[in-house]
């Protein structure tokens, strides 16, 4: 349970100043690329994100379950 | 919202700030505040322009809106000015630079964010370096 990990889809119409808020005020965030299976952008975080900041970002991202 | 820049939020903030409480309501209420349609005319944006740039600013905390569009004859959201971007953080305002990119090193794959500069080079950890001798940094953006 301590290595778990919360992944969330971002958005391809996301612009990097928006990443970058959004990473901004949820740290640490790691952002990643993947190319295989669903292609896009990433970010993993060890703390799951607020019900306030799923809320500012709706639409934008979306969690990816395992 | 796609393109976004701190002019334009300040242009956008500022007219809300200048019209608010400059309007008078139908029914007798006493001063209203601006709508989409009023900071429009205000600052010459286009209407997607302005409304991105509110429910942004509303997002942010930096303005405030009441009421909504609806089918049984509600008005638009009037806005209320409430903190100025440029007067919290030390006056270190973190608005929209259109020039924040995030690039891939097509050496070692890693992300790097980066801005745009003239003569300015960004260096990845594993030594490429991007934008050297004249290279087309655009190239590398994964994410504009």
């Amino acid at each position: 349970m301590e290595n778990k990990v919360w992944t969330y889809k971002l958005c391809d119409t996301m612009t990097a100043w928006q990443i970058y808020l959004l990473m901004k005020e949820h740290s640490p965030i790691k952002i990643f690329i993947q190319t295989d299976v669903e292609k896009g952008l990433f970010i993993e975080t060890k703390k799951e994100l607020s019900e306030q900041m799923k809320m500012k970002w709706q639409g934008y991202i979306r969690e990816v379950r395992e | 919202m796609k393109e976004c820049d701190k002019e334009t939020m300040n242009r956008i903030l500022e007219a809300v700030r200048i019209e608010q409480g400059r309007y008078h309501q139908r029914d007798g209420k006493g001063p209203s505040n601006p709508t989409y349609y009023d900071i429009e005319k205000r600052t010459g944006l286009d209407t997607k322009t302005v409304v991105d740039y509110l429910r942004f600013a509303e997002k942010e905390g930096w303005i405030q809106g009441k009421g909504f569009y609806n089918r049984s004859g509600g008005g638009a959201k009037r806005w209320k000015f409430i903190k100025d971007p440029n007067e919290v953080d030390n006056g270190k305002l973190e608005v929209f630079d259109p020039n924040l990119k995030i690039y891939q090193c097509p050496e070692c794959h890693r992300l790097l964010w980066g801005f745009i500069m003239k003569n300015d080079d960004l260096t990845c950890p594993c030594g490429f370096v991007f934008g050297k001798k004249g290279c087309d940094m655009e190239r590398w953006a994964i994410k504009k």
